[in-house]
């Protein structure tokens, strides 16, 4: 049995050894911390950079997509990097078996930790492991069993950091761009019967701020709901519920990206047909949700931009104050009616200034006398032609000839050869004559 | 190695010293073949039984009668033959006539009671007769009719086997394979061993084997010796991973397992094992580490120490299936396969 003194010496030895290891334990922890930190600094900067780039570069459906996508990843990616990071942490048995591993002491601080508070320890050769360790305690100080104060992870962060900051310059030039075509920008006059619409792909927001007096949005709305006509299968629960979704998802990315609504360029209807008749002191109302909202017209901005016209368009006053200069021309008009509404024709016809348009050739007054000005406007008309590429249509102008083809003759085939003109003998002349006349 | 503090601690320094003695006695007559030689005698300080395989004249009893003339113990040896019966190992009861002329059964003592028994070619006798040794192996003692013969420490069976020579041979019984906590292999020697080997024994004269210990003296150092051995002390880290490692040569179907299945699996094993390592392996094990971890100059044990002594001691304890014959794969080959796949579950 060893004596008091010898059994005090082999406390503090212990002691020492175990405190040696709790420094060691304290590395390792410190470094696991580290590494659940700095990793989930990662994704989270990771993740807020790409879905920033995807907000400036993205539709909102595709981002809405992208975001889903990210965001999913980047709670699972934490768990897991909080996990890890949990499951890293060291006790000082675990730190005593990675100093034993990397260090080269073959179990030694192992054995001392799991077996110091133990009977075991009581045993003949307890002191001697004590002293063998301790002759070795210069190899297991914490800088020789893990010489890193920083986890290797803060590489990632680094490179994480520096995409944040390079789409921070992106957004920074984009904020610029914008600001210099906000202030080249000019607004847009277009007369609402020379406008076309038609379904678009949703997708393609124009970022256009429609604006016009009442007339000229009555008639974009009336235009608004043929065109809706045609694609009413897309205006079902779940097309509406994309289109909400879209424009929060644009609302987010205008935020994200710092776009304004105002930067959009504007464009102001008129309504030259209905001037003379219906006025609206409303005028440079921009074109309510429910108005322009529609993804047929495929502005999204007319949506999101104007919700005062809702209640202006009930207002029922008249007035052009966006068009003053511009006067009535009935013959524009007419014609215009006649193209693009046909409502209009019967408003000609009570007006009687049809011209030669209508009844030529039926009232003797008209068939003949001095020859009338054309009352196609002086604007001239635009026609749209809807084309595809195809490789032959079925009604093609001209028809397909096949090509060309050289082939060599078959060996045993000859020639065409002329045949020698020869004299008919006598006796044969009447036979051949009879075949013939026959 | 701290060889200051070994200095100062008799017991390894003299543990270690010891063991480096009789291994250069043993290898004054054997010539190469050193793993051998010190895995032979770690298992002969550890408390267990060897196994000793090899082709003819490699040195098998040589060995054993080189290492009985150095630790100075008292030595028999017996050799196996087919027609060998168990009371010629054991010893019998014979009728002895008294002074008095009354005649009377006594009990004469066989080979089997010494402190160095060399059984030569072991697996000639018949199991019966290969059988008489399993109560002297694991209990030292011998039971003749009712009455059992305690046999003196330390006591060692060092066995030899030919692997070439299979007609007229019976293959020694499972439990009497698991009594033996080493098997070695004597590999055929070298161009540059077998000159040595040529040189030293056709002389006229050859190195005497000086013993190790006085006569008197041996069998209590060696006991000492012994215990010094089960001092050595055993993280439950390592004693987990003998555990796993035993565990892993197991198949996961065979009858025995009940179905319950260890932490490690390896195909190798569910393939070619029909039966894995009994318990007595992982003792074998940890024991064998425990010498090892000595001669390192350690008071505790690492998993180098049963990495290292692994192969000889589960070699013989795993029994391979036909399918392991007819692929070719030998039980050092799952062993190495276990154990990387223990150390990669450990991490």
């Amino acid at each position: 049995m060893p004596s008091a003194s010898q059994a005090h010496r082999g406390e503090e030895k212990l002691s020492l050894i175990l405190r040696r290891v709790g420094s060691v334990r304290m590395r390792l922890n410190r470094l696991a911390l580290q590494q659940g930190l700095f990793e989930s600094l990662s994704i989270i900067v990771g993740t807020g950079a790409i879905l920033f780039l995807a907000a400036f570069l993205l539709q909102p459906l595709a981002f809405l997509t992208i975001a889903i996508v990210l965001g999913t990843a980047m709670v699972v990616g934490l768990v897991q990097v909080i996990r890890r990071a949990y499951r890293m942490r060291a006790t000082l048995e675990r730190a005593a078996i990675a100093a034993d591993q990397r260090t080269g002491l073959k179990g030694r601080l192992t054995t001392i930790v799991s077996l110091s508070g133990t009977a075991a320890n009581q045993g003949q050769l307890w002191p001697y492991l004590l002293e063998d360790t301790l002759s070795l305690r210069e190899e297991f100080t914490p800088a020789k069993v893990e010489p890193r104060r920083i986890s290797r992870s803060i590489y990632p962060l680094l490179a994480y950091c520096l995409l944040a900051l390079l789409v921070a310059g992106f957004a920074l030039l984009d904020r610029r761009v914008q600001t210099a075509s906000k202030a080249a920008q000019t607004d847009l006059e277009v007369d609402v019967n020379n406008l076309d619409v038609r379904p678009l792909d949703p997708d393609l927001g124009t970022a256009v701020e429609v604006t016009g007096d009442r007339a000229a949005m009555r008639k974009l709305e009336e235009k608004l709901a043929r065109a809706g006509n045609v694609a009413s299968e897309s205006d079902s629960a779940l097309g509406r519920m994309m289109g909400r979704a879209r424009d929060l998802v644009g609302d987010l990315q205008d935020r994200m990206t710092g776009h304004e609504p105002g930067s959009r360029m504007r464009l102001r209807l008129s309504d030259s047909a209905g001037q003379g008749r219906d006025d609206d002191p409303a005028a440079g109302t921009p074109a309510s949700g429910s108005d322009a909202r529609s993804d047929q017209a495929g502005d999204r901005s007319a949506s999101r931009d104007s919700p005062r016209s809702a209640s202006d368009r009930g207002s029922g006053q008249s007035g052009d104050a966006a068009n003053p200069n511009q006067p009535p021309q009935d013959g524009d008009r007419t014609a215009r009616n006649s193209f693009d509404d046909p409502q209009a024709q019967g408003e000609g016809d009570e007006q009687g200034a049809g011209g030669s348009s209508h009844g030529s050739g039926s009232d003797p007054q008209h068939l003949f006398g001095q020859a009338e000005e054309p009352p196609l406007g002086s604007e001239g008309f635009e026609l749209m032609i809807e084309a595809r590429p195809a490789e032959r249509g079925p009604r093609s102008a001209q028809s397909w000839l096949p090509p060309r083809v050289r082939a060599s003759l078959n060996p045993r085939q000859l020639p065409d050869e002329p045949i020698a003109r020869s004299a008919v003998p006598d006796d044969d002349r009447a036979e051949v004559k009879r075949v013939f006349d026959r | 190695m701290s060889a200051a503090a070994v200095s100062e601690l008799p017991g390894v320094a003299d543990f270690v010293r010891t063991f480096r003695r009789v291994q250069g006695e043993i290898h004054k007559a054997i010539v190469g073949n050193e793993r051998v030689v010190e895995e032979l005698l770690i298992a002969l300080f550890a408390g267990g039984h060897g196994l000793i395989e090899g082709v003819p004249g490699t040195g098998k009893t040589t060995l054993v009668k080189t290492l009985g003339h150095a630790l100075n113990l008292s030595f028999n040896r017996i050799q196996f033959t087919v027609d060998l019966m168990p009371a010629d190992i054991t010893g019998t009861r014979v009728i002895v006539s008294g002074d008095d002329g009354r005649r009377e059964f006594a009990f004469q003592p066989g080979p089997v009671f010494c402190h160095l028994l060399l059984g030569d070619e072991i697996n000639r006798a018949t199991p019966k007769t290969q059988s008489a040794l399993l109560e002297a192996m694991a209990e030292l003692q011998v039971t003749v009719g009712v009455v059992t013969y305690p046999i003196k420490p330390p006591y060692f069976v060092m066995a030899t086997l030919n692997p070439i020579e299979m007609e007229g041979t019976y293959p020694l019984p499972e439990a009497q394979l698991d009594r033996f906590m080493f098997k070695v292999s004597l590999d055929y020697p070298d161009e540059s061993e077998l000159t040595r080997i040529v040189s030293a024994t056709t002389g006229a004269g050859s190195e005497a084997i000086s013993p190790v210990f006085a006569p008197e003296e041996a069998a209590a150092r060696i006991e000492s010796l012994k215990r010094l051995v089960r001092e050595v002390m055993v993280a439950p880290a390592v004693e987990q991973f003998v555990a796993r490692l035993v565990r892993a040569t197991q198949p996961s179907n065979a009858a025995f397992m009940d179905g319950c299945k260890g932490p490690v699996q390896n195909d190798a094993v569910d393939r070619y094992v029909a039966f894995g390592s009994s318990p007595r392996g992982a003792q074998a094990l940890i024991l064998g580490a425990k010498v090892a971890a000595l001669l390192d100059g350690r008071a505790n044990i690492s998993l180098d120490d049963v990495e290292r002594v692994a192969p000889c001691a589960l070699t013989h304890r795993l029994m391979l299936n036909y399918a392991a014959h007819s692929d070719g794969i030998d039980a050092n080959h799952i062993i190495q396969g276990v154990i990387r796949a223990v150390r990669a579950a450990r991490g």
